[in-house]
């Protein structure tokens, strides 16, 4: 199985949308680096409907210029629900997209069926050094990003350089991704200090080596969200979906089975 | 022909072993490494330099704004000018800052700007620049939106000195109720804006459609340099309807002469290297954050082809490709003398203090370009 490729037309905007399997719709929020089917979404999508809609600058979706911070983006994500017809969804978010969940949940509850976030960016711990990923040569970004640096899939995620056919669609994805992630403090202080909100049944997973988000930043997701729990996955990164498919998928499976 | 004077205040003093154990220059090189008891003899030192150019018969002398580095002391150009506008007379002053996006006071701009128009009695020239990409990092400035914050900085700081105030100005990212600078400039309707830029298109249209002078960088091949020059007289003859004056063209220069060619190779090298190899050590990534050049920009065949100066191998690659004018007053004259007329540029910025050069030995060559280069070139070039 692999994901479908399609469009949504959202205020005349294309929206890229990558979707596949059947059953209970799940809304897949990607991070800045990896906007595409993986692996891990057949895994899935063996038990959900999964739908990755691709942000605005990112891939191949449009309206990069509508953006200027998360409450767009998350705008954006309720006309990308209207679109699919989803009152109401399952919501896994990697990252920035951990951190799209999160407001999404904590301003529009109804929308938001139970909550995933994998080493979500979004929340902000005073002496918890977040590393600059905007400043990593692709070696160091490497180091920051997995457990095991010197894998293949490390140096696939994240070559050298970019293939020529994909560099513009890098270097427009990095654009999109410094307009949310740049100097976000006070956004990430703000949702920090508003987690108690969130309604929704809540699962925060983190790799165990997450050097980027580190760890105690999940930890205030956990303590943050009334009656959340919180997995870790050794041996792996601040991209467990990608590093860790087979494992993330039987923890988020499990949790939206109970 | 505009000869300008300019300098960027290195600091001079970096380790032997710098490189080995710092991966910048810029942006977290440990301030620990700057002394400020050297810092003093070498302000007065470099200041002095610039002084002297008025007696040498520059037309201007120039000031830039760098900010957390070790390759020029100077995160406020205006204060320098300052300095310069009571240590001198007749000569023009050009301020090549303000990095208007990294403020979030566009009206302090003006206000200063408009304080050495005066204080010099119309003598200012003011440049208008985005900043470094590092220099978002600096001041957490998110590069993606530095494009648009410059443009509409931009248009405050002339409406503010052109239009009478108070008034309401609306933008984006900046909106004043009170726009109302004291004092107001002398030079009328404002002092003369000079734009210095990489050859980004960005850069090309916005000073194309305003017919400001533009000042390349010079840390790259002539021939990349020409090209942009090249296309800023093509856009402007396409899309606004003139033709590009030399007056409107700036050529960035590292100007060294020596006795003779060899003498002065020997004397000017390694400061040069001291620059590319310590100065503008700066990682890709500080260089480059995302949004700071537009994508389209990164994509141009002359983007990819630019060998930046830190890159360089050997000082035959950077004499092929013109990144210093070094050699007797002769061979000077004659690499001027082609340069400008490849470059079509009405405007020499040359740059005389390289790196760790000493005061004496930077004195000495711009004393020899002020008596046996520059006046053959004026005779040349009107």
């Amino acid at each position: 199985m692999t994901g479908r490729e399609e469009t949504l037309r959202i205020d005349g905007r294309a929206i890229q949308l990558f979707t596949g399997g059947s059953g209970a719709p799940l809304l897949y929020f990607h991070g800045a680096g990896v906007y595409w089917w993986m692996p891990v979404h057949d895994l899935l999508a063996a038990r959900h409907r999964v739908l990755i809609p691709v942000h605005p600058g990112f891939g191949a979706s449009q309206g990069f210029e509508e953006i200027e911070a998360m409450d767009d983006l998350v705008f954006h994500a309720l006309d990308v629900m209207d679109a699919l017809a989803l009152p109401q969804a399952d919501v896994v978010g990697l990252s920035l997209g951990g951190w799209l969940a999160a407001e999404l949940a904590l301003r529009h509850p109804h929308r938001v069926k139970r909550l995933v976030l994998v080493d979500a960016a979004g929340t902000r711990v005073p002496g918890v050094e977040r590393p600059d990923l905007f400043m990593a040569t692709p070696a160091r970004a490497r180091g920051l990003l997995f457990a095991d640096p010197d894998s293949a899939l490390a140096r696939q995620i994240v070559p050298e350089a970019p293939p020529p056919e994909r560099l513009e669609a890098a270097l427009r994805g990095r654009e999109a991704a410094a307009r949310l992630l740049w100097n976000p403090h006070t956004q990430y202080r703000k949702l920090t200090s508003r987690l108690g909100r969130i309604t929704a049944p809540t699962l925060v997973v983190w790799g165990a080596q997450d050097r980027v988000l580190p760890l105690p930043l999940g930890e205030a997701y956990q303590r943050g969200i009334p009656g959340a729990t919180l997995t870790t996955i050794d041996g792996c990164g601040h991209l467990p979906p990608i590093e860790q498919p087979e494992r993330f998928a039987r923890i988020v499976l499990d949790f939206l089975s109970a | 022909m505009q000869f300008v004077c300019f300098h960027l205040m290195p600091w001079p003093h970096l380790p032997a072993d710098f490189e080995q154990r710092h991966e910048s220059a810029w942006l977290d090189l440990p301030n620990t490494l700057y002394d400020p008891a050297r810092g003093h003899a070498l302000y007065n030192d470099y200041l002095d330099q610039l002084v002297a150019a008025e007696r040498l018969g520059f037309d201007v002398i120039g000031v830039n704004e760098h900010h957390q580095n070790a390759y020029g002391l100077m995160p406020s150009p205006n204060i320098m000018a300052a300095s310069l506008i009571q240590r001198t007379q007749r000569i023009r002053v050009l301020v090549l800052g303000n990095a208007l996006p990294l403020y979030d006071h566009p009206q302090r701009v003006a206000e200063e700007l408009a304080m050495l128009d005066v204080l010099s009695n119309g003598r200012l020239i003011t440049g208008m620049v985005v900043g470094l990409g590092v220099e978002a990092f600096t001041y957490e400035v998110n590069p993606t939106f530095i494009r648009e914050r410059y443009r509409e900085a931009h248009d405050l700081i002339v409406r503010a000195w052109t239009q009478p105030g108070p008034f309401h100005f609306e933008g984006k990212h900046y909106d004043f109720r009170w726009v109302n600078v004291w004092p107001r400039p002398i030079q009328q309707p404002h002092p003369p804006i000079w734009i210095p830029g990489s050859g980004s298109m960005e850069t090309i249209r916005f000073v194309a459609e305003r017919r400001y002078p533009w000042i390349a960088l010079p840390y790259s091949q002539f021939e990349v340099m020409k090209e942009h020059f090249d296309l800023l007289r093509e856009y402007a003859a396409t899309h606004c309807g003139y033709e590009v004056p030399p007056a409107q063209i700036g050529w960035p220069a590292m100007i060294y002469v020596g006795e003779t060619d060899r003498q002065a190779r020997e004397e000017f090298e390694p400061h040069f290297w001291y620059l590319a190899k310590k100065g503008l050590r700066l990682p890709r990534e500080y260089m480059f954050p995302p949004g700071h050049t537009s994508v389209e920009s990164q994509l141009r065949p002359s983007h990819v082809k630019r060998k930046f100066i830190s890159l360089l191998s050997s000082w035959q690659e950077a004499e092929e490709g013109t990144y210093a004018i070094v050699g007797s007053a002769e061979t000077v004259r004659q690499r001027l003398r082609e340069g400008i007329k490849a470059a079509g540029c009405g405007i020499i910025q040359g740059i005389f203090q390289v790196g760790s050069m000493p005061h004496d030995m930077t004195m000495a060559s711009m004393e020899r370009f002020a008596r046996d280069v520059m006046p053959a070139l004026r005779a040349e070039f009107p």
